[in-house]
């Protein structure tokens, strides 16, 4: 419960004016500032009463995004919708934060009287130039005291996250019709059909394969004689948690925003190495020890995002970072005691990308110290690792994925 | 402007009205610049600056009495400054009147009770025009307030039209302090206190400056305690 912004002013107003005319001793001044002072003060404890009885259960709340993902500098359609199961009859502003986005179209705010079973509708189209997990939300309703002074803010609707990507297209999605009632990202379980990210390791014979995980019809012949086969990736069958950690959400002059390539990369390998039915979350560090998720699904129009508060127990994790926070590794081990989790951490070097900008020297010189920086962060997490630079993380994501093999 | 708003105006108003009355009554002898400056001022407001208005009754004086001020007679120019204060009481809380904010408005509303206050205290019979600008001018140093009992009592009705327009501009909200019982009652306790205050100091002023302190520390801890820990 709090003030409305407008009475705050006017008791600071009358507060100041009471101060300045009790110096002065301005008889009339003091008499009226006090005045309007012990009304709003009065008025306060006599109207706050009826607000405390509001909760965020009394409303009904929807909040929709389409399309999740999303494509950056297109429109996102978002639909809000609330309505009072009881009371009415009270001033009220609904607002739905806009986060990083920007507005395009119609307006986030609602502003009027609410009243039980009238149906408040709220929708705007958003965008945004940046790639990665954006938030829209939460949905918070302000209500009022008749005279509008008293506000009781609730929020009714957790914030939810809108991936943005260069171009959805990118993302391999499956190509057979689901037979789950509740479909989900992932390959097909029919071993003929399979994506062309499925064909490409390649194996020298002394490797002997399985026989029935050669894909015969790709079996190739080097000059020299030597036979190569080309070997089914692994589908992953266990439900997945992506997380992204600090250090990420920088710029880099050609390459745009670091997070937007990560994701990018992460969401290829991974949905073209997932068995259907895998669920797969994505979560963000978003510094100080908070994390925010989303799950990601699968509808008839292709991905899906969807609300997610947490994350469940004894999930496999792909956690990828650059240790830019202090604390995120306490956090890492910490995260991974409490919730059984199998860890893959992946340390990115970005320092390859300086040989673009720099002498080769002396982007070799930064290379090598913030692996050894890296390294000894990710020794200090006590957890298995790889190290890798952004060419190379489709290569790492996809032999930890298959073949937990670290590179 | 509509006629309930006219009305409402005019009560916020009544103090400045009665000040502006009696700076008037206090003069020694008719200044004619004094009035010019006086009537111009508030009809450049009132015609809502119509350019004719404007020309006809503000810049043919102030033109004029600047020509007789390079003549050396200085009198005019003074009369006319004279009757622009005395206006700018009246027609601060009437140009503030459309403003959004209800904080500026109570702002420049307490100002104009200030100036009010001032302009009563400096216009002790008789005076000309001189004496009440150099009275107001140095008057503000040793200034401490004025406790005209018809003062006092217009700001009554001033401030109860004030509080309805304020809290009127508070959005959103459905009711006004009229239409809202609680709102009535709590207007009707809050003034008891008040009351008291004022009755206290017609007898015992020091007590009544210290009962004001010790009330308004009482409202805000209270006010803040209860928003927080209720």
């Amino acid at each position: 419960m709090m003030l409305n912004k407008r009475a705050v002013y006017i008791y600071q107003v009358s507060a100041t004016f009471f101060l300045i005319s009790l110096i002065l001793n301005l008889q009339p001044i003091i008499i009226t500032t006090l005045y309007i002072m012990t009304f709003i003060t009065l008025y306060v404890i006599a109207g706050s009463r009826e607000l405390k009885k509001i909760l965020k259960e009394d409303f009904i709340q929807t909040l929709s995004i389409s399309p999740n993902p999303a494509t950056i500098n297109h429109e996102v359609r978002i639909r809000g919708s609330v309505s009072l199961k009881k009371w009415g009859g009270f001033p009220a502003k609904i607002e739905i934060d806009l986060g990083d986005l920007y507005l395009v179209r119609g307006s986030n705010v609602w502003t009027g009287a609410l009243s039980a079973g009238r149906e408040i509708l709220i929708e705007f189209e958003a965008k945004s130039d940046d790639v990665g997990i954006q938030f829209i939300g939460p949905l918070r309703a302000a209500v009022f005291d008749p005279l509008g002074i008293l506000v009781r803010e609730l929020e009714i609707h957790p914030r939810t996250a809108i991936l943005f990507l260069r171009s959805t297209k990118l993302i391999s999605q499956p190509i057979t019709h689901s037979r789950s009632r509740y479909p989900s990202p992932g390959l097909s379980k029919n071993p003929f059909v399979g994506l062309e990210h499925e064909y490409r390791i390649s194996l020298p014979e002394i490797h002997e394969p399985q026989a029935r995980r050669i894909d015969w019809r790709r079996v190739a012949r080097s000059a020299g004689e030597e036979v190569y086969v080309k070997q089914f990736d692994k589908l992953k069958r266990a439900d997945l948690a992506i997380f992204i950690g600090s250090g990420f959400d920088i710029e880099l002059p050609d390459d745009g925003i670091v997070e937007a390539e990560i994701l990018q990369q992460v969401l290829l390998v991974t949905l073209s190495h997932i068995r259907e039915g895998t669920r797969i979350w994505l979560t963000k560090y978003l510094g100080g020890g908070e994390f925010v998720t989303a799950l990601l699904g699968y509808s008839s129009f292709g991905l899906k995002l969807m609300e997610a508060e947490d994350i469940p127990r004894n999930l496999r994790v792909i956690y990828l970072t650059r240790f830019i926070e202090d604390d995120e590794i306490d956090v890492i081990k910490q995260l991974m005691r409490s919730r059984s989790l199998d860890p893959i951490l992946i340390a990115i070097n970005l320092g390859g990308e300086l040989i673009k900008y720099y002498g080769r020297e002396r982007a070799l010189k930064i290379i090598e110290a913030e692996d050894r920086r890296l390294r000894l962060n990710a020794d200090r997490t006590g957890l298995q690792y790889s190290i890798t630079d952004i060419e190379g993380l489709q290569e790492t994501l996809r032999r930890l994925l298959s073949f937990r093999r670290r590179v | 402007m509509k006629p309930f708003e006219k009305i409402l105006l005019t009560l916020i108003c009544l103090p400045s009205i009665y000040s502006s009355i009696m700076a008037f009554k206090a003069l020694k002898a008719p200044d004619l610049f004094l009035f010019m400056g006086f009537v111009g001022l508030v009809l450049m407001v009132l015609s809502k600056y119509i350019v004719d208005v404007i020309v006809a009754m503000l810049y043919v004086p102030a033109i004029a009495s600047f020509t007789l001020f390079l003549l050396n007679n200085p009198q005019p120019i003074i009369g006319l400054a004279a009757g622009y204060i005395i206006a700018s009481t009246l027609i601060l809380p009437i140009i503030a009147f459309n403003q959004d904010s209800p904080h500026t408005y109570l702002a420049i509303y307490l100002i104009s009770i200030f100036l009010d206050m001032n302009l009563l205290a400096a216009s002790k019979p008789p005076i000309t025009s001189t004496l009440l600008l150099r009275n107001l001018f140095y008057g503000l140093r040793g200034f401490h307030g004025v406790m005209d009992p018809i003062f006092s009592i217009m700001i009554a009705p001033s401030v109860a039209a004030l509080l309805y327009h304020i809290f009127r501009l508070i959005r959103p909200s459905t009711s006004t302090m009229i239409s809202s019982h609680r709102s009535l009652i709590v207007l009707l306790l809050s003034a008891l206190p008040i009351l008291g205050l004022t009755i206290l100091s017609r007898y015992s002023p020091g007590y009544a400056w210290i009962s004001s302190i010790i009330l308004g520390l009482i409202l805000t801890i209270s006010l803040v305690l209860h928003l927080n820990l209720g």
